[in-house]
């Protein structure tokens, strides 16, 4: 969490083990889960991409989660994270047993078809601290507001679905409290006062092995050797074994970014003689990359008001520049590598919220791109770990939009998340018992720029949405760390949506039953 | 509800039906108003005027003759060679599942060997292996090579990425069972320039043109949705053509009106791509070079 990563936190279930000099302690969190999935017309079986394979199926998933961290004295913290059979299907599905039917071991074949690592370490930081804040350096979670943008993919924060690709960055950054400091030095402002900020670097890339299309052409400047703008197809592969030793020395193709965090944390604030949770907050990262002009601001503000019933939380994005490094060219300009990034991103939510009711409705809209060709590059999707209903964006977009765009350019699969379009998500729980909670949601979402091949437009098309949802849930806490979730929805996908021409919807509708059973500690 | 009719009453867009006029799919098509050019600056006028009956182009027999053949299959937009595509040949320049007259492999160099004819237009096509999905069936019409002891040629495969890709880009799906078109209106002879302000538009042989065709042009060879007819490029795509047999024809304007300046004839298969070019100044693709037209005797002699 790019703030709550040096605050500590504490769950129920976490194993803390402290030496006996009270010095050291050492906590391990994380969870084991399994989910099984049964969806029915997910795949059309009448389209000859699958073969004739039955349009219903199931399959389970399951993952390891180890998040052990090392805190001395509250001065100097190590943190890791772990997955070890990372999403990986139950049962051998690697040829392991000589005889299928004798099978016993199983394998880390994920629902891609491809092995995985058994285990791996995705994470690894720590954090000291200093008379003027607290520093962290190392490869850490990003996590930030609702998790539109940065989204840790920890723990089980979705109502539905799980999260698989938690957002990581390689990172050094120090964070205060400025009033505290501003007290110390000049006797002015509260030190007590939750303010936090904090800057940072990002090293996202030191050499690039993505095929380059760049340019040698400056369309400005008549002498800089170029004909003609045909110059500018100008293409480098990039292969590991062309490095010489001092590949890394090539500091243009670099890719980094200055984080800037300014945030007001307020808990359990006296408001009108009311307990209140208030946060606001504002991020900022400005990303660079030389050879491509890259210069790209991302900024995102995040506000949560908690009093009594009453919930209010909306987090907005923008993300605004320039780059030549988007290898979708417009030939119908001078630059035909040069775009200006602008995307954009929303969503709220407000309701009532009490231990045995809540209702909210959310809303949000996720910027989108109809011409990819032109001189604009404004859609991105929504981290896809922040999950809205379990078919619509988790299965339908996500497999259309990454069988329409393929491998060469993945950069525009939605992978699940709130892709090109505008949502209203209203939800409901109540709590039949303690620790049983009953959900329900309804989701509805319309194109906001259909780009003809993901999204229809509107003229080769009848219909206003692109579908619709009804999610049910039955959730029950046991055992203090055993969490159940059984999950359902049923959908209807619109003309809006290729899913015909994919093999994916048959009648245009799916529906799904999953549940999930964890050990959270 | 009241919030949801809100958000979404945007979405469709409105489409106010009053005193538009219905254009055809010809005035959909055919509007540009440039006067065609080609690179070299030949004048395109010399070659063929339009009221006049369409070139006829006889290959001397003496240079039609089966010689040895050596082919690189490569792919359509990245020229890397594509290893195990099969490739068929049909000398009757017109596909037909399954009754090639030749039928090679190419090896891990994408190098093909057999015979092929000399200023005799062959049909050839290219595929891998369906079930791997690497590349789509593709077809290219109306070859034509110049005569000579052996003949060496860069024969097109077209990647499922491509396939997928280039349409989407454009804006457009490539609905199962519908196919692709693509070429480049070239000028005069074969060996001419490519011809900016041209369009093309696709009807059935002898019949109407397609209701349901999305025709597209490139800029610098790369897909635009903004290009209206060719550019300096000369390249075109038509997709969602339906199986049949189709003539592509090329319209350009002479400052009056749109002039029909050449046709190539085409079969479509489904799901495949059929790339065939157009000459201004010719009917149904087939052009020679000028290298046939007179006696490959002679030439020797």
């Amino acid at each position: 969490m790019l703030l709550g990563a040096f605050m500590l936190t504490s769950l129920a279930g976490a194993v803390e083990v402290t030496s006996d000099d009270g010095d050291t302690t050492l906590t391990l969190e994380g969870y084991y889960r399994l989910r099984v999935h049964h969806f029915s017309g997910l795949y059309d079986p009448s389209s000859e991409r699958w073969r004739d394979e039955s349009g219903a199926g199931r399959y389970s998933t399951q993952r390891l989660q180890l998040r052990p961290s090392i805190n001395f004295s509250d001065r100097a913290t190590f943190f890791m994270q772990a997955e070890a059979f990372n999403n990986t299907l139950m049962g051998d599905n690697e040829d392991l047993s000589s005889t299928a039917v004798f099978a016993g071991t199983g394998g880390n074949t994920g629902v891609d078809g491809q092995p995985g690592q058994n285990f791996a370490v995705q994470r690894a930081w720590t954090k000291f601290s200093t008379p003027a804040g607290t520093v962290l350096v190392g490869r850490m979670a990003s996590h930030w507001g609702m998790g539109l943008l940065a989204n840790d993919g920890n723990g089980f924060r979705n109502n539905w679905g799980e999260a698989y690709n938690g957002s990581t960055f390689d990172r050094i950054m120090f964070a205060t409290k400025p009033l505290a400091i501003t007290q110390a030095a000049f006797g002015v402002g509260n030190a007590d006062l939750p303010l936090i900020f904090a800057v940072g670097i990002d090293r996202l890339v030191e050499d690039p092995l993505k095929q380059y299309y760049g340019t040698r052409c400056n369309p400005s400047d008549p002498d800089d050797g170029c004909a003609d703008d045909a110059d500018n197809d100008w293409t480098e592969e990039r292969d590991p074994s062309q490095r010489r030793d001092n590949w890394w020395t090539d500091n243009d193709d670099d890719v980094w970014q200055i984080a800037y965090v300014l945030a007001y944390r307020g808990e359990d604030l006296d408001w009108g003689g009311n307990s209140t949770d208030f946060s606001l907050g504002g991020l900022a990262f400005n990303r660079h990359q030389r050879e491509t002009d890259s210069s790209i601001w991302v900024m995102d503000a995040h506000t949560k008001l908690r009093q009594r019933w009453m919930y209010v939380e909306s987090e907005g994005y923008a993300i605004l520049g320039q780059s030549r490094a988007i290898a979708l060219p417009d030939y119908g300009e001078t630059d035909p590598l040069a775009k200006k990034v602008n995307i954009w991103g929303a969503a709220a939510r407000t309701g009532y919220l009490t231990p045995g009711l809540d209702i909210t409705l959310e809303g949000g809209i996720a910027s989108g791109d109809d011409q990819y060709t032109d001189a604009n590059f404004t859609g991105r999707s929504f981290q896809s770990d922040y999950n809205v209903g379990l078919i619509l964006y988790e299965e339908i977009l996500s497999r259309v939009s990454r069988y329409q765009w393929g491998d060469a350019a993945d950069g525009l699969w939605s992978n699940g998340g709130v892709y090109n379009s505008k949502y209203l998500f209203p939800q409901v729980r109540y709590q039949l018992i303690p620790g049983w909670n009953l959900h329900a949601a309804f989701l509805v979402a319309a194109p906001h720029r259909p780009d003809g091949a993901v999204i229809a437009k509107a003229e080769d098309s009848e219909s206003a949405i692109l579908g619709w949802e009804v999610d049910a849930a039955l959730k029950i806490d046991f055992q203090e760390q055993m969490r159940f979730s059984l999950e359902g929805a049923y959908a209807q996908v619109s003309d809006r949506v290729p899913n015909d021409v994919w093999g994916l919807a048959a009648d245009d509708q799916v529906w799904t039953v999953q549940s999930r059973i964890a050990y959270e500690f | 509800m009241l919030m949801t009719l809100a958000l979404f009453a945007c979405a469709k867009d409105a489409q106010d039906d009053t005193n538009v006029v219905e254009l055809t799919r010809f005035e959909k098509e055919i509007f540009v108003s440039e006067a065609p050019v080609a690179e070299s600056g030949i004048d395109l006028g010399d070659c063929h005027t339009p009221d006049s009956e369409w070139p006829v182009q006889v290959p001397d027999v003496s240079c039609q003759a089966e010689v040895p053949m050596t082919g690189v299959v490569l792919d359509f937009q990245d020229d890397v060679p594509v290893e195990e595509a099969t490739t068929e040949f049909f000398w009757s320049d017109l596909y037909i599942a399954g009754s090639s007259d030749q039928m090679v492999v190419s090896d891990e160099s994408g190098i093909v060997t057999g015979v092929a004819r000399t200023c005799d237009p062959y049909t050839y096509s290219t595929y891998t292996d369906p079930d791997l999905e690497e590349t789509v069936l593709t077809i290219q019409a109306h070859n034509v090579m110049p005569p000579g002891a052996s003949i060496s040629d860069d024969l097109n495969s077209v990647s499922t990425l491509t396939y997928q890709l280039i349409p989407g880009l454009l804006g457009v799906v490539v609905a199962p069972g519908k196919g692709v078109v693509a070429g480049t209106v070239y000028g005069c002879d074969r060996d001419g320039d490519p011809v900016e302000f041209a369009q093309v538009i696709a009807r059935e042989k002898g019949g109407d043109y397609l209701e349901d065709q999305d025709v597209f042009y490139f800029q610098n060879e790369f897909p635009d949705q903004n290009q209206e007819w060719t550019s300096d490029d000369g390249l075109w795509i038509i997709a969602n053509v339906p199986e049949s047999e189709l003539t592509i024809e090329v319209w350009t304007w002479n400052g009056t009106e749109h002039e029909l300046r050449g046709t190539t004839d085409l079969v479509i298969i489904p799901d495949s791509i059929n790339i065939a070019n157009a000459y201004v100044g010719f009917e149904g693709g087939v052009v020679y070079p000028e290298s046939c037209l007179v006696s490959c005797e002679e030439n020797e002699e």
